[in-house]
């Protein structure tokens, strides 16, 4: 059953490749990410399924609110235009040149990837103790939470910084938004009593994710992405830029706040060992469920004022 | 050689290909948020054995750990898949920027309207 | 603490964040870097004597992610922390938005990690977001801003990354662990065969990193762009690409006595002769230190593969120079660049008159680039040349005169009439940006005087040279001098040649390609 859907993965991609128009190259990039984390299911990681999941239909968002403007096909006509300013290139060095070589590279490289077993040592090492270090039941976030806290705090800081760099790099002054234009969402009466229903199963789903995250499969960063998606579908609702955006810029103030919050509270993880014994899982547990609770606010806000600032770049 | 490794390096000599061709930057950007996923897909692809239990307690079966999943390599491509948004996101809103700026989409176009610009 | 290191920049960064502008921020930031370069001198004296290592969160060690300190690294965080004590004092009269100071400091945060990091994940979580923070600060201004350099930068970094997690993933599947020690304890016992596809994945992206032929046109759009400001260009050309460099030097300790040293060296000497001629053909100053930071590379890599043990001291050595001389020469040029408003070679002239103390600087941070024997270059030169055999004593000659006709090109900024009148409100802080500058003057001198006793302090290594070395050496420098002025002459700049070199430019699609075709290169070479 897994070679079938990665087979079906590995034709999804060949797709994308060899599309012409770019709404639907960008489709099929969603149908492959999203077969990709049917086949991460399949391999029994339930936490990165809905995490790549989640992100493929954010990325695909942003992709599509990005690239509007290119959908169409009187641009491509434009786009083929300024191409001719260049002096054609040769066929054969544009494609025939790169595919032999790419063919070449594959070929070596499975030539030289020879089968081996996996060496189980930290694997081993781990699931054995991380409910006596850790705490909790889940394996992924006893180590994302606790022995590679680490990682996870530069992970939140990196989209800190892209949310930061895409406000900085789209800096319009910006008070108020007028309406644009209205998307066939708000007159299609199906399409409405859909997402009125979807949306707040996401944000019910999304917080229960966060508290779970230790106990099962899930997570603050799958959460805060599905509350995040709450909030776009919201949008498709209503359609109204109605969200003050000076209020959401205070937001990143916060969210900065959330970092030190969590910085801190990681560097006194270690302390949680001297607790005595018989508060020992409750403190281990209440620890877990605020750093999954903090990261899942902070990527919440932080998709947030990401899809805010799109739309109102778009808008302009 | 299992199949799931095999496929994800055929998508990424695939990805890398595509990337050599194209000579739009929009394309370039899809591309490349193509590679990272053939990676994590490589990656999980580590321990491949037919049935996997996800590491969580109440589904782990043997003491020996044999048929569970392996939480090292989720955890860590949790965070690539996170750096991955991050860092395409902040290629789409170059991107946009650059358009405003050359109105163009072809990076020898960019290249030569930013000499003579 | 290790950790504190790292937090710290952090959380200052925050803290400037939301107290940006104010002059006590700022002096409460120059005071923080200075404890913190105190912190790091201490890190440095205990790291001499053995390696300071820590896990974070105190788990069992293998399981957690642990972080190592030993001579070099500790070395390379006072480095940085220098660099950025400049920076803060060479910005401290100018008027920065809260985004600059909030990505700096978290910049010096993630750079500092990398040089404690003992985990490949780990560093690859860092180089991300270095590489995103030098992407946002060198579009920073906002009329100038290149964004197809920045793009460029981005994509190119980011694609090469994959390769590295491909690496990563191979080795984590063969070793089991996802340490750097315990994996360096581990390959001996794995089967060769084996180790040849992680192996030539992670130094594809290690070359990338310190811009090694043929990849290297990503390092003038980054370090040459109209919309970077000095100090950014500053930090990037020492630090990150000294972060490339000890990332090299990492992965070829892991991998012991499988690491294939030939390759490296012939591909440094290449990219050192390649970078000679294309920073000759540049008009534009920044150009020309972009490509000279190419060649100084080029040539840190061939001198780590060539030679026994203390060869490679003395290149290490040299590297830090490099570093606290690249930072000079940017910053310098910075200066210059403002008072001129002009980045053309031709039109700045006079600078010696104009703006003595950078003058100065910059004259002894390139004079210690190029072996000197009174300034730090040389005498890790002559040991560097010692151990080799012929044919690489030849090369070393030749790249070091290929330097010198840089410098004599470069250094017909110095004479002539300047035509610029000077305004009042300007030279405040273009005071204080001179004044911040002469330190790292004053360390280039230092170093090259007392280098012998320098590498014994940093590196716990003795070797006495005799005096007719020294003149053998003093003697074939006088006369390359001369030589070097006299090309310079010769080389007339509108040869189409150099002209062509001067606007030569591999789009995206060419460097991606030459990142695959170097990665087979290496497959074949190491593979059969």
């Amino acid at each position: 059953m897994t070679t079938l859907i990665v087979i079906l993965w590995l034709v999804c991609s060949v797709f994308v490749i060899f599309e012409k128009k770019i709404v639907r190259m960008i489709l099929w990039l969603f149908l492959s990410s999203i077969i990709a984390s049917i086949i991460y299911l399949l391999l029994g990681s339930p936490d990165l399924a809905m995490a790549e999941a989640t992100a493929s239909a954010f990325v695909t968002i942003i992709f599509v609110i990005g690239f509007e403007k290119f959908f169409n096909l009187r641009d491509m006509k434009k786009y083929l235009k300024d191409e001719k300013e260049i002096e054609k290139e040769n066929k054969f060095k544009r494609y025939i040149l790169p595919a032999i070589i790419s063919i070449g590279i594959l070929v070596l490289f499975i030539n030289f990837a020879i089968p081996v077993e996996q060496n189980d040592y930290l694997k081993n090492l781990i699931l054995d103790r991380f409910t006596i270090d850790i705490g909790g039941e889940n394996a992924v976030t006893a180590i994302y939470l606790g022995y590679r806290v680490y990682d996870t705090i530069f992970e939140a800081l990196l989209l800190v910084i892209a949310v930061v760099a895409v406000v900085h790099m789209s800096n319009f002054d910006i008070t108020k938004v007028n309406d644009g234009k209205h998307s066939e969402l708000e007159t299609s009466g199906m399409a409405l009593f859909l997402v009125r229903i979807v949306a707040p199963i996401t944000i019910i789903f999304g917080v229960y994710l966060i508290a779970n995250g230790f106990l099962s499969a899930g997570g603050g960063f799958q959460g805060g992405l599905a509350i995040a998606c709450f909030f776009v579908c919201r949008f498709f609702i209503y359609d109204i830029y109605d969200l003050p955006i000076k209020k959401i810029n205070r937001l990143e103030d916060f969210i900065f706040i959330i970092i030190v919050a969590m910085a801190a509270l990681t560097i006194f993880a270690g302390l949680i060992q001297q607790v005595p014994y018989r508060f020992m899982t409750l403190a281990q547990e209440i620890y877990l469920f605020v750093m999954n609770a903090l990261i899942g606010i902070k990527v919440a806000l932080g998709f947030i004022i990401l899809f805010y600032r799109y739309v109102a770049i778009e808008r302009n | 050689m299992s199949n799931v490794e095999l496929v994800s390096i055929i998508v990424f000599f695939l990805a890398f290909y595509a990337l050599v061709t194209n000579r739009n930057i929009i394309r370039t950007i899809i591309f490349s948020s193509l590679m990272e996923v053939s990676v994590i897909t490589f990656w999980l692809s580590i321990g491949f054995r037919e049935r996997l239990n996800p590491p969580i307690l109440y589904t782990m079966a043997d003491y020996e750990h044999i048929y569970t999943a392996d939480p090292v390599t989720q955890a860590l491509m949790l965070t690539a898949v996170v750096i991955g948004i991050a860092v395409t996101a902040i290629k789409t809103i170059m991107f946009i920027t650059l358009y405003r700026k050359y109105k163009t989409t072809d990076w020898d176009l960019a290249r030569i309207r930013k000499t003579e610009g | 603490m290790l950790t504190l290191y790292v937090v710290s920049p952090i959380l200052l960064a925050v803290f400037m964040y939301l107290f940006t502008n104010d002059k006590a921020a700022k002096i409460i930031a120059i005071l923080a870097q200075l404890a913190l370069i105190i912190a790091s001198f201490n890190l440095f004296l205990q790291a001499r004597t053995y390696t300071v290592s820590e896990t974070v969160g105190n788990y069992y060690s293998v399981t957690g992610i642990r972080l190592n300190v030993d001579g070099l690294s500790s070395i390379l965080i006072l480095l940085t922390t220098l660099i950025f004590l400049t920076i803060t004092i060479y910005n401290f009269a100018e008027k920065k938005s809260k985004l600059f100071w909030l990505l700096m400091f978290i910049w010096e945060g993630s750079l500092i990690g990398i040089f404690m990091t003992g985990d490949f994940f780990n560093r690859f979580v860092l180089m991300e977001v270095s590489t995103i923070i030098s992407t946002i600060l060198i579009m920073y201004n906002r009329k100038h801003r290149s964004l197809y350099d920045g793009l460029y930068y981005l994509i190119i970094n980011v694609i090469s990354v994959q390769f590295y997690l491909l690496g990563v993933g191979y080795l984590y599947r063969l070793t089991g662990t996802l340490d750097i020690y315990e994996a360096t304890y581990r390959i001996p016992h794995i089967d060769p065969s084996l180790l040849v596809l992680p192996y030539a994945l992670i130094m594809t992206f290690a070359a990338l990193k310190c811009a090694l032929i043929p990849m290297t046109t990503w390092v003038p759009k980054a370090l040459a762009t109209a919309g970077a400001p000095p100090t950014v260009l500053a930090v990037m050309s020492t630090v990150q690409m000294t972060s490339g460099i000890y990332l090299f030097i990492r992965m070829h300790y892991v991998f012991g006595d499988f690491a294939n040293n030939a390759i490296f060296a012939f591909v440094g000497a290449s990219t050192s002769i390649v970078g000679i001629f294309m920073a000759i053909s540049q008009k534009n100053i920044r150009h020309m230190l972009s490509y000279l930071a190419v060649v100084q590379f080029g040539l840190i890599i061939f001198g780590l593969n060539t030679g026994d043990e203390y060869s490679r001291i003395g290149t290490t050595y040299h590297m830090i120079n490099n570093a606290i001389a690249m930072a000079a020469l940017f910053l310098g040029t910075g200066i210059i660049i403002e008072k001129y408003q002009t980045k053309d070679l031709d039109k700045i002239q006079g600078v010696l008159k104009s703006a003595p103390i950078t003058s100065y600087v910059l004259i002894f941070a390139f004079l210690s680039i190029f072996a000197t024997p009174f300034l730090n270059g040389s005498v890790s030169k002559q040991l560097i040349i010692r151990d080799m055999d012929i044919l690489g004593t030849i090369i070393m000659y030749i790249i070091s005169l290929g330097s010198m006709v840089i410098f004599f090109k470069f250094s017909s900024i110095f004479f002539g009439k300047s035509k610029i009148e000077e305004s009042e409100s300007e030279t405040l802080k273009m005071e204080i940006q001179e004044f911040s500058i002469i330190p790292l003057g004053l360390l280039c001198i230092l170093g090259g005087i007392f280098s012998r006793e320098a590498i014994g302090i940093f590196f716990n290594a003795y070797k006495s040279i005799n005096i007719a070395e020294n003149i053998q050496h003093g003697v074939i420098f006088v006369i390359s001098i001369v030589i070097a002025f006299f090309i310079n002459k010769l080389i007339k700049k509108d040869t189409p040649i150099l002209k062509k070199l001067q606007t030569y430019d591999m789009g995206i699609r060419g460097i991606i390609l030459s990142v695959g075709l170097f990665f087979a290169f290496i497959l074949l070479i190491v593979g059969f």
